[in-house]
């Protein structure tokens, strides 16, 4: 059988034998996120960025001549259905690499099944310190890490409220963990005042408790490490006690949908992010675009997920397109973790991997609630 | 003090929705000796049903508070038709069960529906903020007030004064005895079913008005779940002032413990009390003849 390998070897290369997911005219690549559940407002949003370059990179011819097929799973953002969803995507679909595996549990979930297979992923909504310390080779987490982040948000708060007394609300998970560490380092860093760290239980809806102690302590800034609907509910809260603290939040909460919900009480929040705006500047040249490969319904679920959804794929894209037409998994690994200041149009700063670091850490841009005009304005 | 003043307001105001949603676990607990384990899910569903007719037609938000319990009165009684009247007869067990599997049903029915992005309730209540005595409360707060006092005072006459209320007890102590006594056990079920949701609505909509119309509404008649245990299972009225103990307890707990132990709290008070009272504060002995 051995004296018979060399020749197989040649009949497959002659045949045009490629690395899973590619063949002579296209590249499949697959991702899972929540289509559908509580999750979904991230995932909908994630897909139809996605989408977007995917559609944009065919219409111009597709990456070195092959075109893009996109399989797409709904995993409800439950980590056990990840699991199943990404066996999927690599055993039945067969594709060449994983652009989104929900949030952080159940890309933990996934990833000693692709690791295993020594796949391509991207983690473009969570960029979570779990995600990218240990570092794994084949994950590559776009964004700017929770707690780096908060501590950059906390010093430029600080700049701007000389002689704030500082407090932050946080989650009692992982990403409540980054935001209390990224907090206290700056905290520590600058010498700023802090009043406390109140910590909640996930889901909690109720933060009455919490803002009153806020305004009992003094806190002039408050730093809110919810998601959503604990953004919301504190902002609401605030307005009511009569805390007349700035209130801070980061990126994950900074939906369309908040600044409903919030009403009023939103106005004057200050947000951070390393993704703009569909409303404005690189971001609104790119709905205009979208406009093409969207419906009229689609486009009304894009959000800041779908802006960090388009910059994964197109740095997938640019990653296999620098493989040329021999496009192997170990190829766009080795490909990915060489990114050097990737251009992404101004919708985030450039993008860079080393071979040790699997984190871009994009700078981060920040914004104020305008709520006359239900928009956030950026703040020079 | 103007600290725990605040804190015990908002505890009541919070308490006085957990209060509602005790009421309808009760209510049907005293009529069938069931826990309705999908309340929550059921307050939702009303909450959707109303905000799509509100979307459609705009109207004020007191007006929810009519058509809401009507909502519900309806989703009690296709609910008990459909679901509860055939277990009629079944062991209380069974019928938990079945309870649990329609909560399943309805958090799917809701996402396929409605899908699943959170949004506000499309009648306001209005957002000024009302100052009493340096307390500030949202107008939905109050109105919660209010009708946690009506649904109280409504609770106490029927259960009091009217026949049906007498009945209610009597199926709730004993079915098949309750049947022989010419009672009809069908006609009870689906009066506390739609009492039930009814109710149900009333704290769904006050509580989607403070916070959001989303599939995880469910999750505030969880949280109310130990009010009614606190007050006792088989008190209307005990239940709605053990909604009020819960809230209270909850926001002290923040308030003057650590946050991060505020939301068991209401745990911690069910253990308490049920080692001292095992059927809750104001929940009926029971007293067997030897």
């Amino acid at each position: 059988m051995r004296r018979f390998l060399p020749a197989v070897l040649a009949v497959a290369l002659a045949t045009g034998a490629h690395a899973q997911g590619v063949t002579d005219t296209e590249i499949k690549i697959g991702g899972s996120t929540a289509l559908t559940g509580p999750g979904a407002l991230v995932g909908i949003a994630h897909d139809l960025g996605e989408k977007i370059a995917t559609a944009e990179i065919n219409a111009a011819g597709g990456i070195n001549g092959r075109k893009v097929v996109r399989v797409f799973e709904d995993d409800g953002y439950v980590p056990a259905r990840t699991v199943t969803s990404v066996r999927k995507l690599l055993d039945v679909d067969k594709v060449l690499a994983i652009t989104a595996s929900s949030g952080t549990a159940s890309t933990l979930a996934a990833l000693p099944m692709m690791e295993e297979q020594g796949v391509p992923a991207l983690q473009t909504a969570a960029p979570n310190t779990v995600m990218f310390s240990p570092m794994h080779k084949t994950l590559f987490v776009v964004g700017r890490a929770y707690g780096p982040g908060t501590t950059d948000f906390v010093k430029f708060l600080a700049a701007r409220k000389p002689g704030a007394k500082f407090l932050a609300i946080v989650q009692d998970d992982d990403y409540g963990d980054d935001v209390q560490s990224g907090y206290e380092k700056a905290i520590g860093d600058l010498k700023l005042t802090t009043v406390g760290v109140l910590r909640y239980k996930r889901g909690q809806k109720d933060f009455a408790a919490e803002v009153l102690k806020a305004k009992q302590l003094g806190a002039t800034v408050i730093v809110s490490g919810g998601i959503i609907a604990e953004n919301v509910t504190i902002a609401k809260e605030a307005r009511r006690v009569g805390l007349e603290a700035e209130i801070a939040m980061l990126w994950s909460g900074r939906l369309p949908q908040t600044i409903d919900l919030m009403g009023e009480a939103g106005n004057g929040i200050i947000a951070a992010d390393y993704v703009g705006d569909f409303d404005e500047g690189p971001g609104k040249a790119l709905f205009e675009k979208a406009r093409a490969y969207l419906t009229p319904e689609e486009l009304t679920k894009l959000n800041r997920y779908s802006l960090t959804g388009y910059v994964g794929a197109r740095l997938l894209f640019d990653a296999i397109g620098r493989c040329g037409r021999e496009v192997t998994r170990a190829c766009v690994v080795a490909k990915l973790e060489t990114t050097s200041n990737l251009d992404m149009a101004g919708l985030t700063s450039p993008i860079s991997f080393t071979p040790d670091s699997r984190i871009s850490d994009l700078k981060l841009r920040y914004t104020i609630l305008d709520w006359s005009k239900k928009a956030w304005v950026p703040i020079n | 003090m103007q600290f725990l003043a605040d804190l015990i307001v908002s505890g009541l105001a919070a308490g006085a929705i957990y209060g509602l949603f005790g009421m309808a676990y009760a209510a049907i607990y005293k009529a069938t000796g069931v826990v309705n384990f999908a309340q929550g899910e059921v307050a939702m569903l009303i909450v959707y049903l109303t905000a799509s007719v509100f979307t459609r037609i705009p109207l004020p938000f007191w007006s929810a508070l009519l058509i809401a319990p009507l909502i519900g009165i309806a989703t009690g009684l296709v609910l008990d038709r459909l679901v509860i009247r055939p277990m009629v007869g079944r062991p209380a067990f069974a019928i938990v069960m079945v309870t649990i599997g329609l909560a399943v049903m309805i958090r799917a029915l809701i996402v396929l529906a409605w899908g699943s992005e959170p949004r506000e309730f499309p009648a306001r209540a209005g957002e000024a903020v009302l100052k009493f005595g340096g307390v500030g409360l949202y107008p939905v707060q109050l109105l919660a007030f209010a009708v946690l006092a009506v649904a109280i005072a409504a609770a106490w006459a029927l259960l009091r004064f009217s026949r049906m209320g007498l009945a209610m007890r009597a199926t709730a102590i004993d079915e098949r005895t309750a049947t022989l006594m010419g009672i009809d056990v069908r006609r009870v079920a689906a009066i506390a079913w739609a009492a039930s949701a009814g109710v149900s609505a009333l704290a769904g909509v006050l509580f989607a008005s403070t916070t959001y119309v989303g599939p995880d509404l469910f999750q505030a008649g969880l949280k109310a779940f130990p009010a009614t245990i606190v007050g006792g299972l088989d008190s209307v009225i005990g239940s709605a002032i053990g909604g009020l103990i819960l809230g209270v307890v909850e926001n002290l707990t923040g308030g003057y413990g650590d946050t991060a132990l505020k939301e068991i709290a209401g745990f911690v008070a069910i253990v308490a009390v049920l080692m001292i009272r095992p059927t809750g504060l104001f929940g009926a002995r029971d007293v067997e003849r030897l």
